[in-house]
């Protein structure tokens, strides 16, 4: 038994609790400085919790708060289901610009175009530019498709089950 | 597959997974009503502040809910509310607009702390002044080692420290509370 530590401050603070503190604990309480002090603490404790507690402060409904988890469960599952939108949506305006880009780029080559022989248009055309804008909407076409696709499944398996 | 209707949203909420033992009305029900009203002693006693209690206690069952943990014994789930609610106070502390909370504590509940008839004056002064200066984590310990009479381990799980800390941070909080009372006080 020493000032920090005494295996009976549990019971200490039990009998508190209880409001029932026996004569040989009241003794050990008096010649142990921890049991003392958690009694002290204890005590302190259970006055502020009183003091609480005469207030009689009332929690909100059950119902209220059910239907609050609901609500927030709700939008957690929208936050769910539109992440993957945001993100196509973002694509597209990503292609959108690289599209714009191209498109300007195209422009002054068909400017220039008119200086130089017909078969210099063709293979500017022929670029890698080209395939590569083309490429890029072929692949986004195919994600988006591919993502609604699985969107689809997961509502449906969801409604689906009992 | 129940189908529920929110004031938020009318539309119908489809809850997939109610079948497989998730928490219905009724359940939720008889869990609140034995659970409610201790935790919110408890967040009133740590915060000092009904609003800010109020709200972490909706908040504390809505995270409940929407995480929907396994079947588990009752002591269980309170020390996982507790656990959910600590979890959530120490938040707001972070945040940056409750960043003034702990030094606010009883602002705007103080009449909780008003002197009673029945209780000695200079021990309700006593109280006052220790919960002011204790900090928030003192307070909390406090409050679940000798109101709620966890132990070390119940402690741990509830706030997610090792109960070798809690042995010593609770050492510390108990040395410091006890320096604000008067050494005939505290006799009950």
């Amino acid at each position: 038994m020493n000032r920090s530590r005494c295996e009976r401050e549990a019971e200490v603070v039990g009998a508190m609790r209880s409001g029932a503190v026996s004569v040989e604990l009241a003794l050990h309480m008096e010649g142990c400085a921890a049991c003392a002090e958690t009694q002290k603490v204890t005590a302190l404790m259970l006055l502020h919790a009183a003091a609480i507690q005469a207030q009689n402060p009332q929690p909100p409904t059950a119902s209220r708060v059910w239907r609050r988890a609901q609500a927030q469960r709700q939008a957690d599952a929208l936050k769910r289901a539109t992440q993957l939108l945001a993100l196509m949506r973002g694509l597209g305006v990503v292609y959108v610009a690289a599209l714009m880009v191209w498109c300007v780029r195209a422009f002054w080559h068909v400017q220039g175009a008119e200086m130089t022989p017909a078969w210099s248009s063709l293979s500017s055309l022929a670029s890698g530019t080209v395939f590569l804008g083309a490429g890029g909407a072929v692949a986004s076409i195919a994600l988006g498709a591919w993502c609604l696709l699985l969107l689809g499944k997961r509502a449906g398996s969801a409604t689906a089950s009992p | 597959m129940a189908v529920h209707t929110t004031d938020a949203c009318e539309a119908p909420i489809l809850w997939k997974d109610e079948s497989a033992g998730a928490m219905d009305e009724q359940r939720f029900q008889t869990l609140y009503d034995a659970t409610a009203r201790p935790i919110l002693a408890y967040l009133i006693g740590v915060t000092g502040r009904r609003d800010v209690a109020d709200d972490v206690l909706q908040e504390t069952y809505c995270r409940f809910l929407v995480r929907q943990p396994g079947a588990m014994e009752e002591n269980e789930t309170r020390r996982y509310l507790f656990r959910i609610a600590t979890n959530l106070l120490r938040d707001r502390w972070r945040s940056r607009e409750d960043a003034q909370l702990p030094e606010r504590f009883d602002e705007g509940y103080s009449e909780n702390l008003e002197v009673r008839q029945d209780d000695d004056v200079d021990t309700q002064m006593d109280v006052r002044r220790a919960m002011r200066a204790l900090k928030p984590r003192e307070r909390e310990l406090l409050w679940l080692a000798y109101v709620e009479g966890m132990s070390h381990r119940e402690i741990a799980a509830a706030t997610g420290l090792s109960a070798m800390s809690i042995r010593l941070l609770l050492f510390r909080a108990r040395g410091k509370a006890a320096g604000f009372l008067r050494p005939e006080k505290g006799r009950v």
